[in-house]
């Protein structure tokens, strides 16, 4: 028992996550259709968030209609966009994730403007 | 810091053992202090006897917010599936695998020694470790990533008294540290967990938990950290069989690994903050 204490202690560590930036160039317009909508069926989010589903739809169909009446957006403080924040790896939020590059996608798509392209 | 937790240890350990050498005359362990070796969140004194398979399932539904998603019950839920295994009457040891942070988890407990009915020994004592492994992608963890990134830990030293045939109460002073973290985020937290069960019927309780991260400045790594974790707070019916138990309740905090809650637990239990779950236990004798 004191042993495995002992082994376990000894593996403590204590560092801090330095976000890697992004494989993305913020440059590179991003379309909504064929970059954005794909990450909401990939990450998951359409499991709950469809038009059976719970609060509202991030079907292809719905979704940026969906982004814009429910606030998910907000381009001139992009980083604390919800459509970003909440489903961000790295936020304390409880919801379920983006991968680190998808949100990194997200948050690239509101800093370009949040464009229906 | 380091030096700081391994004398931590070393006092909880030392304790032990010294306490267990005061039982020399025989006297019968009190019966069934709690029902179950879990109470809401909190580990308690039991362990199921030697060579027991233990199947536990618990599930934390999302926050109880509006009746659109029928407060909470069809939002994003976390949900643990574990099995524990009693190598001895006083020793489990059991794996589980969670949905949040896909964390792998490997726990022990042992139990040092029982509260006895003539009251030679007027508690129960055990002691409870696990490690957890993060499971997601490795990217999550940032720049120079090593395997190790992933580890959390925690460390209880659980010490119970049955008070009445119905009450029950126990307090674990807390050890959690996990490896890698968010810039002004804590490695380590000492926190208290307390546990209470009142019995309402020979069969059910109303359990109580409140578990409480310590601010602690002076072993903070950080002026001022950019997270100070709530109290994860839990209220609830628990009815038990001799091979089941079920446990009702509404609590704040979401993970099922005891570290996440004690360091990252944003719920405020008194301001909307919580939500629903449910543990269910299920035994197997061999």
């Amino acid at each position: 028992m004191l042993f495995t204490v002992i082994a376990f202690l000894s593996a403590c560590e204590y560092e801090f996550i330095e976000l890697k930036k992004p494989d993305i160039d913020p440059d590179v317009p991003l379309s909504f259709k064929s970059d954005i909508v794909p990450i909401f069926q990939d990450d998951g989010c359409v499991a709950c968030h469809s038009t059976t589903g719970i609060a509202f739809s991030l079907e292809e169909a719905q979704a940026y209609q969906s982004i814009q009446n429910n606030n998910l957006v907000d381009t001139a403080n992009p980083q604390s966009s919800p459509l970003y924040v909440v489903p961000d790896p790295n936020s304390a939020e409880q919801h379920d994730k983006y991968s680190v590059d998808n949100a990194a996608k997200v948050l690239i798509w509101i800093q370009q403007g949040a464009k229906n392209n | 810091m380091k030096k700081f937790t391994i004398i931590l240890f070393a006092l909880l350990i030392g304790a032990g053992s010294l306490l267990a050498q005061e039982e020399k005359k025989k006297d019968k362990p009190v019966r069934a202090p709690f029902e179950s070796g879990i109470l809401i969140d909190n580990q308690t004194v039991i362990v199921p006897t030697k060579k027991t398979l233990e199947f536990v399932i618990e599930h934390r539904f999302g926050e109880i917010k509006d009746h659109k998603d029928l407060w909470g019950i069809y939002a994003a839920s976390n949900i643990r599936l574990a099995l524990n295994y009693s190598l001895l009457d006083n020793l489990m040891i059991g794996l589980g695998t969670t949905k949040d942070q896909k964390l792998q988890d490997f726990r022990a407990k042992y139990i040092v020694f029982e509260q006895t009915r003539e009251n030679t020994i007027p508690v129960g004592v055990a002691f409870y470790g696990n490690m957890a492994i993060d499971g997601r992608e490795k990217d999550v963890f940032g720049k120079d990533y090593k395997f190790s990134n992933r580890f959390s830990y925690y460390a209880a030293l659980i010490i119970s008294r049955k008070i009445s045939y119905g009450i029950s109460v126990q307090v674990a002073p807390t050890f959690s540290h996990i490896n890698k973290v968010q810039k002004e985020y804590e490695h380590d937290k000492i926190g208290i967990a307390f546990s209470g069960r009142a019995r309402i019927s020979p069969q059910s309780s109303i359990t109580l938990q409140w578990n409480q991260p310590l601010e602690i400045e002076g072993i903070y790594e950080h002026h001022e950290p950019a997270l100070k974790p709530k109290a994860n707070i839990g209220i609830g019916w628990e009815i038990s069989t001799s091979t089941h138990v079920f446990q009702m309740f509404v609590s704040s905090g979401r993970a099922l690994v005891p570290q996440y809650n004690m360091m990252h637990n944003t719920n405020d239990f008194f301001d909307g903050g919580i939500m629903f779950g449910f543990n269910i236990t299920r035994l197997w004798s061999f």
